[in-house]
C-alpha cells in the first residue's frame, strides 16, 4: 500500500468506519457477500501460491502439543491421573494442556520437564508442538470480539438474519499474559533445551 | 456445501482442502487486498496467508453451522488482518500524507477536514482507537442515510468503481457519481447539523 500524498479525509473516516465495523457478525456476513461477488482481476502468481499451500500443509499436518501429548500418553497407556501424579502436575493442567487451552510455557519449567522425562518426550519435536500451540492460542487473541459500541453494521444490516457469535474455547491463560509473548515462549524453550539435554 | 468439504478434507490433513480453500476464498481475498487496498503482491500474500492459517490453527475449536458463518468468520479474520496492516502502513507514513477535502467545491459548504482533525486518525493509527468525537458523530450520520447511500459510500471509499458498486448493490449506474457526490453532501450536512445543536 503505498503512502498517498493526498488522502480524502471523508473517504479515509469512512475506511475506519468500515474496518470497526467489519468486527461485527452482521456486517462481516455482507461485506463477504460484496467480496465474493465482486469481480477479479488480480491474481497471485502460481509460485506465490505454492508457498502459501505448502506452509498451510506444514500447519496442518504438525502435532500441536496438545496432540503430541495426547499420543504419548496413548503409547504408553496411561491416564490422566498417574501422569499428573507422577508430574506433580494439577491434573486440571494435564487436562488444559491436552485441549491446548493454556499456553506451555505458563507451565513452571522443571515439572514441564518432569512431565516430558515421564511421557519419554524429546525436546524436538516438543519444541515443535509447543510452538504449533503457541501459535493457535495468539490466533484465538487475533480475532476476539472487540466491538466499538459506537459503530454499527455499516452495510445492510436489514437484508441479512441476525447471526450470532460462534461458540469458541477462549484460552485459559489465568491472566498470566507476561508468559504470552514469543520472546517468553524462546526464552522459556531455550531453558527447556538446557534441562532435557544437559 | 463447498465450506463442510473444505473442513472434512483440512481436518483429515488432505492438501485438497487447502486447494479448494485458497481456490474458493483465499485467491479472492488476495484481489480484494490488492484492489481495493492498494496493498503490493507480499503485503497481500502476507495478509491472506495469516487469514488462512488462522482459520486452518482454529478449525478444531468451532463447529460452523452454515455456509454463511463460515465466510462471515473468514472475512473478520482477513479484516482483522488488514486492519493491522492498514494501520500499521499508515502510521509509518503519517509524516507524508496531507489530509484534503478532496470534494472540496462550491456545492461542499461543509467541509470534512474542519470537523475531522488528524490527530482522529493518528490516534487510531496508533492505538486503534475510535472514541474520537468526529468519528463517532461521522458514524451516527451515516446511520441516518438511506442504506443504498450508505454502501455507496463505504465502497466506494474501498476504491470500487461505479461500475462496479452499481453491479455489487443491482442498482442503475446512471448517474451513480451524482448519487455518491449527493450522498456525501447528506452526510455533511447531517454533521453540520448535529453540530449545531
Amino acid at each position: 500500500m503505498d503512502a498517498p500524498k493526498k488522502i480524502d479525509t471523508l473517504d479515509e473516516a469512512l475506511r475506519v468506519i468500515f474496518l470497526e465495523s467489519a468486527k461485527d457478525t452482521d456486517a462481516a456476513g455482507v461485506g463477504v457477500q460484496i467480496l465474493l461477488s465482486s469481480p477479479v482481476s488480480v491474481n497471485m502468481s502460481d509460485e506465490k501460491k505454492a508457498l502459501i499451500i505448502q506452509q498451510l500443509n506444514a500447519v496442518i499436518t504438525s502435532l500441536s502439543f496438545g496432540q503430541l501429548l495426547q499420543l504419548a500418553m496413548q503409547n504408553l497407556n496411561t491416564t490422566d491421573e498417574v501422569v499428573a501424579e507422577k508430574s506433580k502436575l494439577p491434573i486440571t493442567v494435564i487436562a488444559d494442556l491436552k485441549n491446548d487451552s493454556i499456553y506451555t510455557n505458563n507451565v513452571p519449567i522443571v515439572l514441564f520437564k518432569g512431565l516430558l522425562t515421564n511421557l519419554n518426550l524429546s525436546f524436538k519435536p516438543v519444541e515443535e508442538a509447543i510452538r504449533k500451540t503457541f501459535e493457535m492460542l495468539q490466533s484465538q487473541v487475533g480475532i476476539k470480539s472487540n466491538n466499538f459500541s459506537g459503530f454499527s453494521p455499516a452495510f445492510r444490516k436489514g437484508y441479512y438474519t441476525s447471526r450470532e457469535l460462534l461458540s469458541k474455547n477462549a484460552p485459559n491463560t489465568d491472566g498470566k499474559e507476561l508468559f504470552e509473548n514469543k520472546e517468553a515462549l524462546d526464552k522459556y524453550l531455550a531453558r527447556l533445551n538446557e534441562l532435557m539435554n544437559n | 456445501m463447498r465450506y463442510q468439504s473444505i473442513i472434512q478434507l483440512i481436518e483429515i490433513k488432505d492438501p485438497k482442502g487447502l486447494e479448494e480453500l485458497y481456490q474458493a476464498y483465499g485467491s479472492r481475498f488476495y484481489a480484494y487486498a490488492v484492489q481495493r487496498w492498494h496493498l503490493t503482491e507480499d503485503e497481500a500474500w502476507d495478509v491472506v496467508y495469516k487469514t488462512l492459517e488462522t482459520l486452518v490453527l482454529k478449525l478444531s475449536n468451532y463447529q460452523f453451522q452454515s455456509q454463511a458463518l463460515f465466510e462471515g468468520f473468514l472475512f473478520k479474520v482477513l479484516v482483522n488482518f488488514l486492519r493491522q496492516h492498514f494501520r500499521s502502513k499508515r502510521n509509518s507514513h503519517q509524516g507524508e500524507i496531507d489530509f484534503v477535502d478532496l470534494n472540496n467545491e462550491r456545492e461542499m459548504p461543509y467541509q470534512i477536514s474542519k470537523q475531522i482533525s488528524k490527530s482522529a486518525f493518528s490516534d487510531y493509527y496508533k492505538t486503534e482507537t475510535v472514541e474520537n468525537p468526529a468519528l463517532v458523530m461521522l458514524n451516527e450520520a451515516l446511520s441516518k442515510l438511506e442504506p443504498h447511500e450508505k454502501d455507496i459510500l463505504l465502497l466506494r471509499a474501498q476504491n470500487y468503481t461505479y461500475d462496479e458498486i452499481a453491479d455489487l448493490l443491482g442498482i442503475d449506474n446512471n448517474q451513480l457519481k451524482v448519487k455518491h457526490h449527493r450522498a456525501k453532501q447528506k452526510l455533511l450536512n447531517l454533521i453540520n447539523e448535529s453540530q449545531n445543536k
